[in-house]
């Protein structure tokens, strides 16, 4: 096991340790053992895993110390296959799946959410907009499991316009906000992306 | 008669080649004095002489062709770069000196344009301009030989970086990705104009700031690009480690860069360090954007790592996109850079 002290290192010390150590292991596969200061970190590190396809596990010590543990597997192919299966992003530009009964919509598009839950990869990336935004605010009833995606390193972003247009912003209840920018970013970006 | 067309290459990407000049600096024979503290065998960003106990002037001089359109946010750019070493060096400018090479059949209205341009950037950093030199030449060419003060004690190298120190980087990168997207015509309003902004910004209120921090070492990237400058800064004696996905970026420059929208500058760079750095876990875009040449880019910043968050908080206040890119660490597997 290789041991990190990234105690009192500033963001994003932490995650470039991480990816350092990453690196050096990836021929022989092993365990990372790193340890931080603040939860900021221990989310950015899981993040930055996630996004390698890295299984994680952490734990609290004590109030202001956390370790992440990271297992890179010996084969560095298989590293990079499931690198790029997570590149994946998913667009949601309206609070229903498909046409049809709107209830139904709502309960498919329920149930997709869920299942995105299970897969081995989560998604890199959630991207909310239009009616859509109606899915990240309170009284959603997907919340648990975008919640849940969160804990996973998947990124949920909702256009901030949106919420302004249907003024719900303060009722926001998971993941950050963007702008038109960011979402074309992330879009242009990705190697995969679904429409809703 | 047009003002960029008329031009082969701009800016900083117009640099020689860092392995060429190397080459042709061999055999220049060499005299000096001990007064003289930092000459150009330490690849310094400037010349610094002794004059007394607690006084050592600062001179440097930088000059280039037209990168943008319009004549007199070219004389802007020019000056800002111009004077950006005297910054890296922790020094003050005092005053300068115009350099100017412009067509004879150019409307000499664009010459005084790019003056006033340049004339606008040292009053900003409250300098002088003493006079100058011009001549006529095929294409316009502008620039500044700059003149600063720093104390002896308190002159900040680029190659001093200690163990355990936290690299800042003050300017997105990509400069160099987006003026060739906007020579290919292709290129969006809005990181254009945010190249702009940045080429013209002094470095003078980050350096301002990092006075107050127990920096290191510090160089200000330009037509080498990060990857080259940082090389400079690491020297034999420790490793830079460098995140490519903490790098402030310009808008679109991660789409230019994977678009190839790469300039001859920035492959004399990749050539330069080639054998010397394992790429071969970094994106084709990222490592375009490491070589990218940039004109009048942003300080990179080695400071202690207990000081750094403080550091760049104060740098933030009017340099918000600086960014904590990397750290430095002891040397190892014979790698100035590692890119994770």
């Amino acid at each position: 096991m290789k041991k990190i002290n990234a105690l009192g290192k500033p963001c994003p010390i932490p995650v470039i340790e991480a990816k350092k150590a990453i690196r050096e292991i990836k021929n022989d596969g092993g365990l990372i053992e790193i340890t931080v200061d603040n939860e900021v970190s221990v989310k950015n590190i899981e993040k930055m895993a996630t996004g390698l396809g890295l299984k994680t596990t952490s734990q609290a010590l004590k109030n202001d110390e956390f370790t992440v543990e990271i297992v890179v597997p010996k084969n560095q192919d298989q590293l990079n296959q499931t690198a790029s299966d997570s590149e994946l992003v998913v667009a949601f530009g309206r609070k229903t799946m498909g046409d049809g009964d709107p209830d139904l919509g709502a309960m498919l598009l329920k149930s997709y959410i869920y299942s995105l839950t299970e897969l081995d990869t989560p998604p890199e990336h959630l991207l909310f907009f239009n009616s859509g935004a109606f899915l990240t605010n309170q009284g959603s009833n997907t919340l648990n499991d975008l919640k849940l995606l969160v804990d996973k390193g998947t990124q949920i972003s909702t256009c901030g316009a949106c919420l302004d247009f249907y003024q719900i912003k303060e009722t926001l209840a998971v993941g950050e906000i963007t702008n038109m920018y960011g979402i074309t970013e992330v879009m242009a970006q990705a190697k995969k992306v679904i429409n809703f | 008669m047009d003002f960029l067309s008329q031009c082969t290459s701009g800016g900083c990407g117009a640099k020689i080649g860092p392995n060429e000049l190397a080459g042709f600096l061999g055999g220049v024979p060499k005299f000096s004095d001990e007064k003289l503290l930092v000459d150009f065998n330490a690849s310094d960003d400037a010349a610094v002489y002794q004059v007394s106990e607690d006084l050592a002037l600062i001179s440097t001089v930088d000059f280039f062709s037209p990168m943008v359109e319009d004549p007199r946010t070219f004389g802007r750019i020019a000056a800002a770069n111009a004077l950006s070493d005297v910054y890296a060096m922790g020094g003050e400018v005092l005053f300068a000196l115009n350099l100017v090479c412009f067509p004879e059949k150019m409307a000499k209205q664009k010459l005084s344009e790019i003056l006033i341009g340049g004339a606008e950037k040292l009053k900003e950093a409250q300098a002088s301009l003493a006079g100058g030199h011009s001549i006529y030449d095929h294409e316009p060419k502008y620039g500044l030989a700059v003149t600063g003060q720093v104390d002896p004690k308190k002159i900040i190298h680029n190659n001093t970086p200690k163990v355990g120190d936290i690299l800042i980087l003050t300017k997105a990168l990509g400069v160099g990705l987006v003026q060739s997207a906007v020579r290919g015509g292709v290129a969006c309003k809005t990181s254009e104009k945010a190249a702009i902004a940045s080429m013209e910004r002094l470095n003078k209120y980050a350096a301002e700031k990092m006075r107050d921090f127990p920096v290191h070492a510090c160089t200000d990237v330009t037509g080498f690009g990060l990857l080259v400058h940082a090389s400079e800064m690491a020297g034999a004696d420790v490793t830079l480690v460098i995140d490519p996905e903490q790098l402030p970026l310009l808008p679109h420059a991660y789409h230019y860069a994977e678009e190839f929208l790469a300039t001859a500058a920035g492959q004399r760079n990749r050539q330069f360090l080639e054998t010397k750095i394992d790429l071969t876990n970094t994106t084709p875009a990222f490592q375009e954007i490491l070589f990218d040449p940039q004109t009048s880019g942003g300080l990179l910043i080695s400071v202690a790592a207990n000081k750094a968050v403080e550091c760049l908080a104060a740098i933030q206040k009017d340099d918000p996109v600086a960014a904590i890119i990397g750290e430095v660490c002891q040397k190892e597997s014979d790698q100035s850079i590692i890119i994770v």
